[in-house]
Order: structure tokens, then sequence, then C-alpha cells
């Protein structure tokens, strides 16, 4: 367990003067690893290359969580191959990224980010912004439909 | 501070011929109050009181074929003309369309919506907190905790446009939340949502949220799969909201995106389901015109299982040569997809109890609310989300044990499609953008394809 941080890390956010501030992680950022998106697709004997996000749900305790994608890819033997039709992939949050074994390095990094990323009861919306790269992750379960 | 019809109507009117002598020929202004006062309490006694108030003021012009909008929440008349000079430095900005929208003709009387309660608008957080101390004595003697908030104020809207249009709308608001969790774990729900908290009962609401979290010690866990189960009306609402602008909206069906494209005049639904939006009725809570300025109507959606209507606003009403329901929406607020959609449904409620539902099902679930509900395909009305606050497990006809929180994904077609009883709780339910009145219902198709840890 790692130590809490001694005194407040400058996290409390509201969207409006009238709302109470509360504990916001809206720029949480991914270090680069190394290597680009070509060459950790290569490296990936089967898989799936999930591309940008359409849809997003997690629990009251943000552990598990769905994430539809806007394109997903099968990959075989190191190259991407067949367009899948409403990619989207689940897990546990701790556990999923326990399972990342990759991440691609700085030329592939880009800000991402949502305007409505909301918290709290009553709701309040944030934009958030997230500087991530390109990442792999083992044993994620993909393809959940009704 | 709200602002008062005549004072409402007056910036809107000013609004619109500022940017008409700025050389807009198309023109609307919404001017959107709020002020309201939230108590929030938590491990049984109040945290925090705020007072909080949000007037803005959206402007929306054409200057040729283009558009151009913009808002502020100053109202002097250095800050209207500024207003009007960003519409038109955005609508330059912005590229030429083929058709300007529509706008909406004057009306010499909207309908009428009883909702204005003096005792709930001015409120004050001492009355706030003592409604909290009645619900939260009737918790005292136990170990579940406590934890929500009350809203109590007023909203207000007017609307002008250049046509010749001016409507203004005031009505009280009131939420009351109660969230409990017991030591096991076990938590429970329970809300009033209405125009009025004068006949708000607070120890009710606390009773129904705090036995439900001391139901069981324990959690069983459950296997994923398929499962009959009972819907509570909060969770019936959030799936009925999701139906609402995926398959209700005349955009979806125009552009047949929608997962209700082509059903217009089917047989989707079993004949004891019929599902109205119904934004007048003295139970639920809405304006009497729409953000456009368009009187609201009752629209019937589905009725006997078979799919009837959808909801426009001008834009689609004229492409679809028709008129507009009154569902435009305000230009803030975009959800997944564009165009009206119907926020102010009514699924008829029928005569079986909550208790009648629960003893109807061999082995199923109960579920208190959903949370975190998402289209994972839009097309088809697939959705993805989780319970919470009160998941059980039905065998044999009664409650039998407390399970986690699960992960569902559902269309919310097809959830409806195989419904097999209706309640006859009508409750008023909301969350995001909805305000749904809803009964529990019992459905055959409820899929269980995860759970929290």
């Amino acid at each position: 367990m790692p130590e809490p941080a001694q005194g407040s890390g400058g996290h409390a956010r509201c969207d409006t003067w009238a709302r109470p501030p509360i504990v916001r992680m809206t720029n949480i950022n991914l270090e680069p690893g190394s290597g680009s998106l070509d060459d950790l697709i290569a490296d990936t004997r089967r898989g799936y290359l999930f591309e940008g996000e359409r849809s997003w749900s997690i629990d009251d305790r943000r552990l598990n969580f769905a994430i539809g994608a806007q394109a997903g890819r099968e990959i075989v033997d190191g190259r991407p191959g067949r367009l899948l039709k409403n990619p989207g992939y689940t897990g546990i949050t701790p556990r999923v990224w326990g399972s990342c074994d990759a991440v691609t390095g700085p030329e592939e990094r880009g800000v991402w980010g949502l305007t409505g990323c909301g918290k709290g009861a009553p709701m309040q919306n944030l934009h958030v912004g997230h500087a991530v790269s390109p990442a792999r992750f083992r044993g994620l379960k993909v393809g959940v439909s009704s | 501070m709200m602002l008062g019809q005549d004072r409402a109507q007056e910036l809107v009117s000013r609004a619109v011929e500022v940017t008409r002598d700025g050389g807009a020929d198309y023109i609307v202004a919404l001017y959107s109050g709020k002020d309201e006062g939230l108590t929030r309490y938590c491990n049984d006694a109040v945290q925090m009181s705020t007072e909080y108030s949000q007037p803005t003021l959206y402007l929306q012009a054409g200057y040729g074929n283009r558009l151009g909008a913009a808002g502020t929440n100053v109202f002097d008349e250095i800050s209207l003309s500024r207003l009007a000079g960003q519409t038109r430095i955005l609508a330059a900005g912005s590229t030429d369309r083929t058709h300007m929208p529509r706008l909406a003709p004057p009306v010499r009387t909207m309908p009428g919506v009883e909702s204005w309660h003096p005792e709930t608008a001015g409120m004050s957080p001492g009355e706030r907190a003592d409604i909290i101390a009645r619900a939260v004595h009737e918790g005292e003697e136990g170990e579940v905790r406590m934890f929500g908030h009350l809203v109590s104020g007023a909203e207000e809207r007017a609307v002008a446009n250049s046509e010749g249009l001016v409507a203004y709308h005031a009505g009280s608001v009131g939420r009351f939340q109660v969230s409990t969790i017991a030591p096991s774990g076990g938590m429970g729900f329970a809300r009033f949502v209405g125009r009025s908290l004068d006949g708000v009962d607070p120890p009710g609401i606390a009773r129904r949220a705090l036995d439900k979290a001391a139901l069981f010690d324990t959690f069983t866990d459950l296997v994923p799969g398929e499962y009959e189960a009972v819907l509570e009306p909060e969770a019936t609402a959030e799936i009925l909201f999701h139906l609402g602008y995926l398959g209700f909206g005349a955009a979806g069906h125009l552009n047949e995106s929608s997962c209700l494209s082509g059903a217009v005049g089917e047989q989707v639904f079993p004949h004891f389901v019929s599902i109205c939006d119904d934004p007048l009725r003295k139970d639920q809570m809405s304006e009497p015109f729409d953000p456009e300025g368009v009187p609201r109507r009752r629209v019937q959606l589905v009725e006997r299982g078979t799919v009837r209507g959808v909801v426009h606003d001008l834009n689609t009403a004229a492409q679809a040569g028709t008129a507009s329901t009154g569902h435009g929406r305000k230009p803030e607020g975009v959800w997944f997809t564009d165009g009206p959609y119907a926020r102010n449904m009514v699924l008829e409620p029928a005569t079986a109890s909550r208790q009648e539902l629960i003893s109807r099902v061999n082995r199923g679930l109960l579920i208190t609310r959903l949370h975190y509900t998402r289209p994972l395909d839009a097309s088809s009305g697939v959705l993805t989300g989780m319970t919470r606050d009160g998941t059980f497990l039905i065998e044999d006809g009664v409650i039998a044990a407390m399970l986690p929180n699960l992960r569902f994904t559902v269309s919310a077609v097809d959830l409806l499609a195989h419904i097999l009883d209706i309640g006859c709780d009508l409750t008023l339910a909301t969350e995001y953008f909805h305000m749904n009145l809803v009964p529990s219902i019992r459905t055959r198709h409820f899929r269980v394809t995860g759970r929290t840890e």
C-alpha cells in the first residue's frame, strides 16, 4: 500500500462556484514506454486492437468497467485483420492495469479527453484530459453483447 | 436570484432586439434560471448547506444562411451587445446551411401546468435540515447509516424569437434522496422528486432505504447469464430514458439510426404495454413549452404494444412534413444522439403490487436501481451498466439473498419486449435529463455479464 501524500495534492474540483469541491483526477497521464504502435501489433500473436471510445460505464466503486470502442480489429500473427462490429472490453480496474505488459513510446503519445465526466450526487460534470500512448493488456474480456 | 416573468421576458425580448439591430434575421433567445438550495447529509448528520443561483441566456442567431450561438450570465446592455456580436463572429466562421431552422410562431396561450409551490420554492436551510432530521430519526435505533441530499428551490425559463414569440414559465423543485449502508455492505436507496415537498414523508422514504440495506448479513455470488428480473421504478425509468432518445426521437427515424427504425405501426411490445410522453400531467415535472418555444404536447409512443409515434422538434418536423411536438432541446446537453427525445415518459401502470411481482418469480433478480448505464450499440438499443443500492436474488417467490452489484448488458427494446408484468407503484424518477413516471416491471430478459468486487 503506497504512503498517502502529505497534504492536499490540489485536486479538489467543482463544476461551478456553488457546488462543493470533490476529489477529481482530471489529468491522469500514462508515462510512455518505448516503440511504435506498429511494433506493438507486430509483437502480438493473437489479440484485438481497439481504437477510440464511444461508450463508457463503471460501477460506483470504480471497479467493474465496460468500454465500447469506435473501431476494433483482430490481430493475428502480428498483423491487423478483420474489422469487428461493436467492439468492446470489460474488466476490473486494478486487475486490468496489472495486466498491462507494454506501453508504446512518446512518439505515439497524445492527449485525449472527454467534455463530460460526471461524479457526485447531485452530478457534477467536468472536462478531463489524459496524455497516453497505446498500450497492451493481457487477458482482457472482450466482445460482450446482449 | 429568480428574475420573475416581467424581467425574464424583458431580457429575452431585449436580446432579440439587440441582435436584430446587429443584422441577424433569425433569432432565438432562451433564458434559463435556477435558484436551488442544497443540503447534504452524511453518517446521519447534516454536512453542508449551499444556495445556488444559475441564470443563463443562450442566443442563437442567423445571418443569411449561417448560424452562430453564444451564451452569457451577465445581462447588462453592453453584455447583450457583446453576446450578439459573438453570434455574428461565430456565424461568419461557420459553413453555409442548405436550410435555416424554423422559428416557432407566437402562441396566444401556452398549456397550463400546475408547477408552483411557494413553500418549496422558498424553503430555508433550516426547513431542509428538519426534513432530513425526521428521516435520520427513523434510523437511529439501528446500525445502518444514512446519507444523501435534499434540494429545494425554483427554476424558470423564458423564450423569445424574431417571429414575435415570447413565453415564460416558472416552477418549484424538490428532491430528497436517501442512501443507506449497513455494516455488512448492504445498501438501500429511496427518493422523492416532485414540484412540492409539502407532502413528503421523510420517515417513510428512510424506512424503505433502511429496510433494504439491513435485509442480509452477507453477499451471495451469482453466475452470469440470462435472468428473470423485477426492476423497481428507478431501474425501469433508466431503461426507458435510454429508449426515449435511442428509439423515440424523430431524428433517428429520419436517418434510420434509431433502434426502433421501421417499427412505427408494428407490434414490438406485449399488448399490455403502453407508453406515452406526457409533459403536461399534474404528476410530471416539465415546462409547458420547449426551448424552441413550441408548446409541449402528449405523444402516444406505444399503444397496447404497437409503436405509434415519435417526438419532434422544429427541425425534424420540417423534414418529416409534420408539426413539432414540443420536444426541442436546450442548446447544450447533447446526449449521444442529436435531435429531440422523449424525456417525460409514462409507462402505463397495471394492478400488481411490488410484492406480487416478486412472488411470481421462480428464480431471478430484484433490482433497485441502475448506475452508469450507457449504450454499447445505439442502433440496436444495447445498453450496459451496473445495478446498485440493493440487488437481490429471488427464489420461489421470495427475496432469498443479497447480491453484489452486477454488470448487465441488455437491449432496451428486448427487455421491454419481454415484459411479463407491470406493477401499480407509479413513481416519478429522475436521472440525467429525464423525468419518467414509471412502475416496477417484471421482465424475462435481463442479462448479467459480470459483477463488481
